[in-house]
C-alpha cells in the first residue's frame, strides 16, 4: 500500500489535521445553525461535507499501513465510538460540543489501547482515530438533527451509512495507484449519496420541501463531484474501452 | 400462540435459508466474496481480468447497510400508509429493497472504477461491458437479500416478539448473514475444473492464484459465470448455515426458555466439531502427508 506515495498524480497530501479542523468548523457551524433554519435546513448540507472527506482521510491514513481486509474494520470502529457518543450524549441531553469532545476523547483512548495493548505499531493511530471519531460525531449529530422524531429508530441506518461512507473511498480506491486527491473526490461524492438517501427517508417521514431540498442540494453535489473524481480516473487509468480481451494472455 | 411461534419459525427459516442464498451470489457476481483478494492480486502477477471488482466493503458492513435502510424504508412507510400489515409490509419492504439495491449498484460502480484505476502500473484496462453486465445481476440479488431480510425481520418483530425495533433486528441479521456468507460461502474457491489436476491437498501455488478471474472453462471468466458455479453448492451451503441458525433459534422459543437455543446450538457446534476433527484426522491420515503446490 502507498502511504502517499502517488504514483501518477503529483502534489503533497493535504494534512489531516487541516482536513480536520475545517471540518470541525463548518461542522460546528452546520449543527448549531440547524436551530435558526427550520425548513430551509437543507441548505446546511454542503457544510457537513467536509467531515465525511476528514473521517474518509482519517481511514486512509490508518489503513494505509497495509491493513488490507482491516479497512472495513476502522472505519466500524471509528464510526462506532462516535456514533455511540452521540447517542449517549442525545439520550442524556449534552450540547454537541461536549458530544464531540468526548468522541475525540474516546477515540484518542481507543487509539492508545490499539497501540498500547492490541500493539499495531502504526504511528498515527492515536491522532487519526481520534480525528475520525470526532469527525462521525460531527456528521452523526447533524444528521439526528434533521429529524425531530422517531430519531432512535433511525440510529442503526445512521450508524451503518455513515460507515460505509467514511470507510469505502479508500476500500474502493485501494491498489499501488491510489492517492488522496481521488480518494478524497470519492469520499465527496459519497457523502452526497449518503445525505440524499437521508433526505429521502426524511421525504417518505413527512413529506415535505426539507427532504425534498436535502436530495436536491446532495444531487446538485453529486453532479459536481462525480464530474470532478471521474477527471481523476480519466487522467489515472491505464485505459478504458467499451469491451476487449486483455492483450498479455490472448 | 403456539401457533404463532412455529408459524413465525417456519416464515423465519425459509426467508432466513433464501436471504443467504442471494447474499452469497450477491457476492459472487461481485467478487466480494473470496475471488476478491484473487481479482486484486490477478494484475499484479499479470492475469488481466475481465472480473467486477464490487469492493464495497466486508460484506457485513455492506450487508448490514442494505438490510438496514431497506427495513428502515419499509418500516416508515408501513406505519405512514396505514394499509393492513401485511401487504403494507410486503409493499414497504419491496420499496425498502429497491432503494437499497439502487445504491449497492452506485457504490459498486465507483468502487470497480476507482480500483480499475489504481491498478495502472499493471495494465489493468477498464471494459465497461465487464462492469454493466454482471451489475444488474450483483443489484437483482441484493434486492431479494435485503428483501427477505427486512421480511424477516418484521416476523421476528411481529410474529415471534421481539422487543427491538425492526430497523437494529435488520441490521444485526445483515452483519451475521455477512458474516457467514463470507466464511461459508467461500467453499467454491479450489473446486472448480481448472483446479482439479492438482494432488490432493497440495494447495494452490501463488502464481496460480490469479487464474481464477482468467481462465473460464471456454474463454475469459467473467462476473456472471462466478454465480452460475456457486449457485449450485457455495448458495444453498450459506442458506443451510444461516436458515438452520435462525429456524432453531426461534423453533426453540416454543419451549418457553431463552436458554434452549443456546443449549441447543452450543451442542450442534460441538458435534460439527467432533466430525470435522474426525474427518481431518481420517483425509490426513489416507492421503497424507501432502506436498507442495506445484
Amino acid at each position: 500500500m502507498s502511504t502517499g506515495t502517488s504514483a501518477t498524480s503529483g502534489g503533497a497530501d493535504i494534512p489531516s489535521l487541516k482536513l480536520f479542523l475545517i471540518s470541525i468548523i463548518t461542522g460546528l457551524a452546520a449543527i448549531y445553525l440547524q436551530g435558526y433554519t427550520a425548513a430551509y435546513v437543507f441548505i446546511l448540507i454542503p457544510l457537513i461535507w467536509p467531515a465525511f472527506v476528514s473521517s474518509a482521510n482519517g481511514v486512509r491514513s490508518l489503513a494505509s499501513y497495509g491493513l488490507g481486509t482491516g479497512t472495513s474494520s476502522i472505519g466500524y470502529w471509528g464510526t462506532a465510538v462516535g456514533a455511540t457518543t452521540v447517542y449517549a450524549g442525545m439520550q442524556m441531553g449534552l450540547s454537541p460540543i461536549v458530544e464531540i469532545s468526548a468522541a475525540l476523547a474516546g477515540g484518542a483512548i481507543t487509539g492508545i489501547c490499539a497501540q498500547k495493548i492490541i500493539k499495531m505499531r502504526i504511528p498515527v493511530m492515536v491522532r487519526e482515530s481520534a480525528i475520525l471519531a470526532a469527525s462521525t460525531a460531527v456528521i452523526i449529530r447533524f444528521l439526528a438533527g434533521l429529524f425531530p422524531e422517531q430519531v432512535s429508530l433511525l440510529f442503526p441506518l445512521m450508524y451503518i451509512a455513515v460507515t460505509l461512507a467514511v470507510l469505502h473511498p479508500y476500500n474502493g480506491s485501494m491498489g499501488a495507484g491510489e492517492n488522496q486527491r481521488r480518494t478524497l473526490w470519492l469520499s465527496r461524492v459519497e457523502a452526497s449519496m449518503t445525505t440524499a438517501v437521508f433526505g429521502l427517508v426524511l421525504l417518505f417521514i413527512f413529506p415535505s420541501m426539507t427532504g425534498a431540498g436535502i436530495i436536491l442540494v446532495s444531487a446538485l453535489g453529486f453532479a459536481i463531484f462525480i464530474r470532478g473524481w471521474y477527471r481523476m480516473v480519466k487522467k489515472e487509468i491505464y485505459g478504458m474501452s467499451w469491451t476487449g480481451f486483455p492483450a498479455a494472455e490472448h | 400462540m403456539l401457533q404463532l411461534l412455529l408459524l413465525g419459525s417456519a416464515l423465519a427459516g425459509l426467508l432466513a435459508f433464501l436471504a443467504a442464498i442471494f447474499e452469497n451470489e450477491d457476492s459472487d457476481a461481485g467478487s466480494a466474496s473470496n475471488p476478491n483478494s484473487q481479482v486484486q492480486l490477478a494484475p499484479q502477477i499479470e492475469h488481466l481480468h475481465r472480473y467486477y471488482n464490487k469492493a464495497i466493503a466486508g460484506e457485513p458492513p455492506q450487508n448490514a447497510l442494505w438490510a438496514a435502510l431497506a427495513a428502515t424504508i419499509a418500516y416508515i412507510l408501513y406505519s405512514r400508509l396505514g394499509m393492513d400489515p401485511i401487504p403494507g409490509v410486503i409493499l414497504g419492504s419491496v420499496l425498502g429493497a429497491l432503494i437499497a439495491s439502487l445504491l449497492q449498484g452506485m457504490y459498486g460502480s465507483l468502487a470497480h472504477i476507482s480500483r480499475i484505476a489504481s491498478m495502472k502500473n499493471f495494465k489493468q484496462m477498464l471494459y465497461w461491458d465487464s462492469l454493466l453486465s454482471p451489475l444488474p445481476l450483483s443489484m437483482t440479488y441484493t434486492f431479494f437479500s435485503a428483501l427477505c431480510l427486512t421480511l424477516l425481520s418484521f416476523v421476528i418483530h411481529g410474529l415471534l416478539g421481539s422487543p427491538f425495533p425492526v430497523p437494529l433486528i435488520a441490521m444485526f441479521l445483515g452483519f451475521t448473514l455477512g458474516a457467514i456468507a463470507s466464511s461459508t460461502g467461500d467453499v467454491h474457491y479450489g473446486a472448480e475444473r481448472l483446479y482439479q489436476h492438482y494432488t490432493f491437498g497440495s494447495g494452490i501455488a501463488i502464481s496460480k492464484q490469479g487464474d481464477i478471474d482468467v481462465k473460464g472453462e471456454y474463454g475469459y471468466r467473467n462476473s456472471v459465470d462466478t454465480p452460475y458455479f456457486t449457485l449450485r453448492f457455495g448458495g444453498p451451503v450459506t442458506g443451510l448455515t444461516f436458515g438452520l441458525l435462525i429456524l432453531i433459534d426461534t423453533l426453540s422459543r416454543t419451549s418457553g426458555s431463552v436458554w434452549t437455543s443456546v443449549i441447543l446450538e452450543f451442542s450442534i457446534i460441538a458435534l460439527i466439531l467432533i466430525f470435522i476433527i474426525y474427518l481431518e484426522k481420517y483425509t490426513r491420515d489416507r492421503y497424507g502427508p501432502f506436498e507442495e503446490g506445484k
